[in-house]
């Protein structure tokens, strides 16, 4: 909470790409991100979009990045592979805190319809 | 069986004027997807947006600053050489920012050099064929609009066909769309 109130808040879609990369865990790289994320949010997603939000995320030092290994699939080019970092995680559970402290009282937006 | 390849030209264009410190990898992700089965339409749209956003997302405050004084610088020089030269200085000014801004997208310097020089002989191959240093700017015009015609044919009337002026018009109108390219390199944020 106090990190938010600091300015080091997600978009939403920051928020999206950290936990897709979380759950994906050891293989996160551009293309199981972009379909995991369509998949379970159904909407489309470009790669350049996911791409911009991981540069930032990088930036801010919530996830860091690795080169992994080229394969004839991808014209020889480089998996980026993509892991969330300590300070990440910290940011993504206080956000979590934060949007489940201001969904408590709002029974009618619970489940059901609006 | 010969392995299903992505669109050559929108992989060109995305190595050329792809920004994102990730492009390879974006690149390479495109790949992957095509070969899973995506359309080539698919392929050209994400290269297309892919350069669109990385430039988005790189851009800062000084690179906004750096191309509002180019334009500034432009615009200015436009304005004072208008009412003596006509509308074909300003063109040619333009057409040189063009050419600055192009530049940037080129790795090698040498290249840069190049196409400055493209710019403006180009300008004036056309007007060696042609009876006036003018007249490539009215086939413009008549490109553009029948409605300009008149006015390009006025401004040529009046004006005096300085070729100094105009070669000097299109370096300054290079060098000032260069100019925002310098910015973004010393800030180090949009390129590597």
């Amino acid at each position: 909470v106090e990190e938010m109130a600091r300015g080091q808040s997600l978009s939403s879609f920051e928020l999206i790409v950290m936990l897709t990369i979380i759950r994906l865990d050891q293989n996160a790289y551009g293309v199981p991100i972009s379909e995991e994320i369509e998949r379970r949010s159904g909407r489309k997603v470009s790669i350049g979009g996911v791409y911009a939000a991981l540069e930032r995320l990088e930036a801010k030092r919530y996830v860091r990045s690795e080169l992994g290994e080229a394969t004839a699939e991808r014209g020889g080019r480089a998996k980026k592979y993509f892991t969330v970092t300590p300070n990440g995680m910290r940011v993504v559970r206080n956000t979590r805190q934060v949007l489940l402290n201001l969904w408590n009282g709002l029974p009618g937006l619970e489940g059901g319809k609006a | 069986v010969k392995e299903k390849q992505p669109p050559k030209w929108a992989t060109l264009l995305l190595k050329r004027f792809g920004s994102s410190p990730n492009n390879d990898a974006i690149i390479g992700d495109l790949a992957e997807h095509f070969r899973r089965g995506r359309t080539a339409r698919w392929y050209w749209k994400e290269a297309l947006l892919a350069i669109v956003v990385a430039a988005y997302n790189g851009t800062n405050v000084s690179a906004l600053r750096a191309a509002a004084f180019g334009w500034g610088a432009l615009s200015t020089l436009c304005i004072a050489l208008f009412p003596i030269f006509g509308r074909c200085t300003v063109l040619v000014g333009i057409a040189g920012f063009g050419s600055g801004l192009v530049v940037r997208y080129l790795s090698r310097r040498w290249l840069h050099l190049l196409v400055f020089i493209v710019t403006v002989h180009l300008y004036w191959i056309g007007s060696s064929v042609a009876s006036s240093p003018y007249s490539p700017l009215v086939w413009l015009y008549q490109l553009i609009g029948f409605g300009l015609v008149r006015g390009a044919l006025v401004s040529v009337q009046l004006s005096i066909g300085n070729l100094v002026v105009l070669s000097l018009a299109i370096w300054v109108g290079a060098v000032c769309g260069y100019s925002p390219s310098i910015v973004f390199n010393e800030s180090g944020s949009l390129y590597e």
